[in-house]
């Protein structure tokens, strides 16, 4: 069938009116438009069935922008988003995952990609036998190359357990964040540098690491932890065992913590929104929370302290002060 | 169904009794999550039935880059998905009056959202600004060319740009 009754909405517009009806557009949102430019809008409009059908698909697009909220909406829309390739592109679909949080999205960085969703926990084994753990909300990038084997940290959370290179040229192992490199000496370490964290932190559970950040280096032995940043870098300091480690088991222990810190701890496993109410943020909590058990963990702390959680939908969930009238 | 088509269908069913196991497991492994790797192979198969370049068998002499080179896309569009919903979500949790919408209304806005930073991606990082300033800021053109330090035409001209690339992926 091809008769002009069946030329509906599927029908390739010509681009030339797509162009003026752009045109239309930009000229109603400059903040100047008034009734004249409605009324000549008009008159193109009606003018030809293809400028109607035209319009038709500029209101669509008006509908579907009009009262998006901006702010981390806008920024989200804004990063520079990789250039996918272009096998498929007759589909028109969108970009490579963008590089990771923070400053990090303006450079181009090398080596495939992994991620874990929030929630979730990712184990890899690399091609040279060392081991990874990514934790929840964790993106890396992992890089061979015959010089190097480089792991880079793009946000998030990761446990190495490194292997010796079974290269005949044994290459060195470095795991990139941010804020500096660190180079194991056959060890278990974990590095974190997650979305709401203002440094990196390493913490060294076997053997040692050599940190360089920022023109220093130091080394980091078993038992100590390190944190380094734009602030510079601190002394390796005895690491709180278990606490430092019981991520690794997909668990968040609380020793006399504020509890608006548990639940920022927390909301890195959340696949939306965990908040804390002002009123209670200065609570102490102890415990040991299945973080990877939302629900568990959400019920251990409303049996903890006197606080109710409220989820106004799945993915957004604040913890609260009892009310009176609950 | 064309003898071409029959053939294609043929293809795609062998590709998919030769491949779809380990494709999925592939899949599994990136994403941590059994079902929706399973969701995703399935997908994968879609895109190479409904893509045009499937006629051309050229790219299945290596059915496994081929195919990984399509996952591997999906994936990114699954995250980036990921990245924009809660990109969304934080910006309603910052107003003023916190609404929550439907699950359902929450889905279309998501699927608009993929549709728009679809348009977006392939823009120059100044249309992407200018034309976001207007529609997610609302500020009007004047405003917007003082804080970009460019002219009223130039804003336009991008403003022009920016809809065009969203009316022709429509």
């Amino acid at each position: 069938m091809s008769s002009a009754h069946t030329a509906g909405a599927d029908t390739p517009i010509d681009p030339a009116i797509l162009r003026e009806a752009a045109d239309w557009l930009t000229q109603l949102h400059g903040g100047e438009a008034g009734p004249k430019e409605w009324e000549a809008l008009e008159c193109w409009r009606a003018s030809s069935p293809a400028h109607g059908r035209a319009w038709t698909r500029a209101e669509a697009l008006m509908g579907d922008l009009r009262g998006l909220p901006g702010g981390p909406l806008r920024a989200t829309l804004e990063k520079p988003a990789a250039r996918r390739r272009h096998l498929l592109r007759l589909l028109w679909l969108p970009l490579l995952p963008t590089a990771g949080w923070l400053g990090w999205q303006q450079m181009r960085i090398d080596g495939e990609r992994w991620r874990s969703a929030a929630g979730e926990q990712l184990p890899l084994t690399l091609a040279d036998g060392t081991r990874l753990l990514l934790n929840t909300a964790t993106e890396i990038a992992v890089d061979f190359t015959a010089q190097a084997r480089t792991i880079h940290l793009l946000g998030g959370e990761i446990l190495v357990t490194s292997a010796p290179d079974p290269a005949p040229l044994p290459r060195p192992l470095r795991v990139l964040t941010q804020d500096g490199s660190v180079r194991p000496i056959g060890t278990r370490f974990s590095v974190r540098r997650a979305s709401g964290d203002a440094d990196s932190r390493v913490v060294v559970f076997e053997g040692a690491v050599e940190v360089d950040a920022r023109g220093r280096q130091d080394r980091v032995k078993a038992g100590q932890r390190l944190d380094f940043g734009a602030g510079g870098m601190g002394q390796p300091q005895v690491h709180a065992g278990l606490t430092d480690e019981a991520w690794t088991q997909g668990m968040v222990v609380a020793r006399r913590m504020r509890l608006a810190d548990l639940v920022a701890e927390l909301d890195r496993y959340h696949p939306g929104f965990l908040r804390c109410h002002p009123d209670v943020a200065e609570l102490r909590i102890s415990g040991t929370f299945p973080a990877l058990a939302r629900a568990r963990s959400l019920q251990l702390l409303a049996e903890s302290l006197p606080v109710q959680v409220r989820e106004r939908s799945a993915y957004w969930v604040t913890v609260e002060p009892i009310r009176a009238d609950t | 169904m064309s003898d071409a088509a029959a053939a294609l269908q043929q293809h795609v069913q062998t590709l998919y009794s030769d491949h779809h196991g380990w494709l999925r497991a592939w899949l599994r492994r990136r994403l941590g999550c059994g079902e929706r790797a399973a969701d995703l192979a399935q997908d994968t198969f879609v895109r190479v039935l409904s893509s045009r370049q499937a006629a051309d068998t050229t790219a299945w002499r290596e059915p496994r880059a081929y195919l990984t080179t399509i996952a591997r896309n999906l994936v990114a569009d699954h995250w980036r998905r990921q990245e924009l919903e809660r990109a969304y979500l934080e910006a309603l949790a910052a107003q003023p009056e916190p609404l929550a919408p439907s699950p359902e209304a929450q889905l279309l806005i998501v699927e608009t959202l993929l549709r728009i930073d679809a348009c977006l991606a392939a823009l120059p990082a100044l249309t992407r600004r200018i034309f976001l300033s207007s529609q997610l800021d609302g500020l009007v053109y004047a405003d917007i060319a003082e804080q970009m330090d460019v002219s009223l035409p130039t804003v336009k001209r991008h403003m022009s740009q920016a809809f065009l690339a969203c009316l022709s992926a429509a």
